[in-house]
């Protein structure tokens, strides 16, 4: 019993939970700050688990990095299908825009200013940054995770960081 | 740009990032929901009452059945069939209609002069008729089914171009709409990528509405269990929602509960080089009406427990009946259980001693297959199984029969012990 895929192809649901408890924190990290809404990622972090539960077969990798890309591609993929289609789902979330943000009690000014500045980024430059600074990927697993080469990868880090700097500049931030 | 800075920056503003157990249960109940099952055998009501609005056709539908009665046949419910077949007789027919209407639209959108104003124009016009049609609820747990309707019929909007008006998008992807493909929503996907096939520079837009997931009670989400929405026509949708109460909430009578009523437009266009989405919504209330509605105490449920005492551990099951389902728990005192299952979630060894994590129901010899499947250690340690059945028809005697043994295997204890739990009121 123990291990034991529920249905053939499946993953188990020992292996599920290992992966709530070892990358459930990080992907909605990273979800919220690409969707802005922490109820919304973890929403769409419960449906990352189950797409992979049900899609255990089609990962190929043998060890932790490829599969904490493998589950981040995952995640990043829904949401981007969350962003173009929220307005044909429909989640009412009946909280305050405010309460949609994470409590940051452990961050000063600074550092709020900096995220802020990470959530204004385009999307494209906003994944590289956070998977590259909060998930401490490589520039090799970023390629992994997005399927984009590793070229493309450094130019968007480096345009990333311009922006940013350009933006934190504009508000008169001493980075 | 200090990268130990950026890199500090997000990992403190990002700490308190978290799954919780919730949603983590969640998962697990939805992978379980996820095998495959074998089909239920309709009641003769049901049966029947297919029959007659097959035979005299779909205006019978309205007069013989009330809304959680037609959310039967819709395949989607399939996971919830005899619930609501239980729910049709069990529920109250409340039919408390609701009618709200748009905000009033600014001068300058009343002579719309751009593809957006002429969306909003269009938005500002829309009136709602929510009508709350059954609920049941027992203290426990509240269903209700709904009927949303609108004035005319929501809109389509398509055209060649980009549509003017819109100075920013909600997002902006390189490619083209049909590489973008999502199984989210088929039927509309699919029109918007033919659509696109045939048009390489254009726009779509899609009008669309919905109750919200869930009730809110004084201000304050209540946990959606089930749900099921069906578009009756262009202007019609029904559905149902099951939600939970919070624990610890004593039902006293009537309660107050918020529904809401959300709708737009999902603006969809590419270009030469991108693809392009947004959304339209009168900026006044963000699209979204909340509206009250008044529920009455009407079910009755009853808790039954029972125990069981093996070598290897012991058991205590927790059960409530309802009129339209049985759900509870069993609490293990076996606490090498809920040391590995929480080695196993911190990835340290799987659980390698026999373990229960699912109970088939027995009612008067009928089994009954485990509808809920989460399982883990409780807020005190103790390892947990949740059970959730559809309500049998008979339930003179019941037991909980585990899905597998929790006691090691030698010739003796096989033979002797006996680990289901009859539940006793």
């Amino acid at each position: 019993m123990t291990g034991k895929p529920l249905v053939p192809g499946y993953a188990s649901e020992a292996e599920l939970s290992r992966w709530m408890k070892d990358y459930g924190p990080m992907l909605v990290g990273t979800c919220t700050t690409l969707l802005g809404d922490v109820h919304l990622a973890q929403d769409v972090v419960q449906e990352t688990f189950i797409r992979a539960y049900q899609h255990r077969n089609r990962f190929r990798g043998d060890n932790e990095a490829s599969e904490k890309a493998w589950l981040t591609r995952i995640a990043i993929n829904l949401c981007r299908d969350q962003q173009r289609s929220k307005w044909f789902r429909f989640v009412d979330k009946r909280v305050p825009v405010e309460e949609l943000a994470l409590p940051m009690p452990e961050a000063g000014m600074e550092a709020k200013q900096l995220y802020a500045a990470v959530q204004s980024l385009p999307q494209k430059y906003r994944e590289v940054i956070l998977l590259h600074f909060y998930q401490d990927m490589s520039v090799g697993e970023i390629a992994q995770t997005l399927h984009i080469a590793a070229s493309s990868i450094y130019r968007r880090m480096k345009k990333a960081q311009q922006l940013l700097k350009k933006k934190l500049e504009r508000w008169d931030f001493c980075g | 740009m200090d990268e130990r800075k950026l890199r500090d920056a997000l990992k403190a503003c990002l700490s308190e990032a978290d799954f919780p157990p919730e949603r983590q249960q969640a998962v697990l109940r939805a992978v379980r929901k996820d095998e495959k099952v074998v089909k239920r055998k309709m009641s003769v009501a049901l049966v029947f009452a297919i029959v007659m609005v097959l035979a005299i056709g779909g205006a019978a539908i309205a007069a013989g059945l009330g809304v959680f009665g037609q959310s039967v046949n819709d395949q989607q419910n399939e996971q919830s069939a005899v619930r609501l077949e239980r729910l049709e007789d069990a529920s109250v027919a409340v039919n408390d209609t609701q009618a709200v209407q748009a905000p009033s639209a600014p001068d300058a959108i009343a002579q719309p002069q751009t593809v957006r104003d002429t969306m909003l124009a269009n938005l500002y016009e829309r009136r709602f008729n929510l009508t709350l049609n059954q609920s049941y609820y027992d203290g426990h747990k509240l269903y209700y089914s709904y009927t949303l309707t609108t004035n005319t019929p929501l809109a389509w909007y398509e055209g060649e171009g980009l549509p003017s008006g819109f100075d920013s998008w909600d997002m902006q992807e390189e490619g083209k709409y049909i590489k973008h493909y999502s199984n989210a929503n088929e039927d509309t996907q699919r029109s918007i990528v033919t659509f696109f096939a045939g048009h390489p520079v254009g726009y779509v837009g899609k009008e669309s509405m919905s109750v919200g997931d869930g009730a809110a009670m004084n201000g304050k989400p209540l946990i959606i269990l089930d749900s099921g929405e069906t578009a009756i026509d262009d202007y019609t949708i029904q559905g149902y929602q099951e939600v939970e109460m919070p624990e610890g909430f004593t039902p006293d009578g009537d309660i107050e509960i918020e529904l809401s009523i959300l709708y737009g437009v999902s603006v969809y266009c590419q270009d030469e080089n991108n693809v392009y989405w947004t959304h339209v919504a009168t900026p006044e209330n963000r699209g979204i009406f909340r509206l009250p509605f008044t529920v009455t105490l009407n079910g009755q449920t009853e808790t039954i427990k029972g125990t069981v005492a093996t070598s290897t551990y012991s058991a205590t099951a927790t059960v409530t009946i309802s009129d339209v389902d049985i759900s509870g728990e069993v609490v293990f005192d076996a606490p090498e259980w809920a040391a590995a299952f929480a080695a196993n979630t911190d990835g340290e060894h799987p659980m390698s001693m026999p373990y229960i994590n699912s109970y088939t129901l027995v009612a008067d010899g009928v089994e009954y297959r485990n509808l809920d499947g989460a399982y883990g250690v409780n807020a005190d340690g103790q390892f947990v199984v949740r059970i959730r059945y559809d309500l049998p028809e008979s339930r003179n005697s019941m037991t909980l029969r585990p899905t597998s043994s929790g006691i090691p295997y030698t010739e003796e204890t096989q033979q002797h012990e006996n680990e289901e739990i009859v539940l006793m009121k």
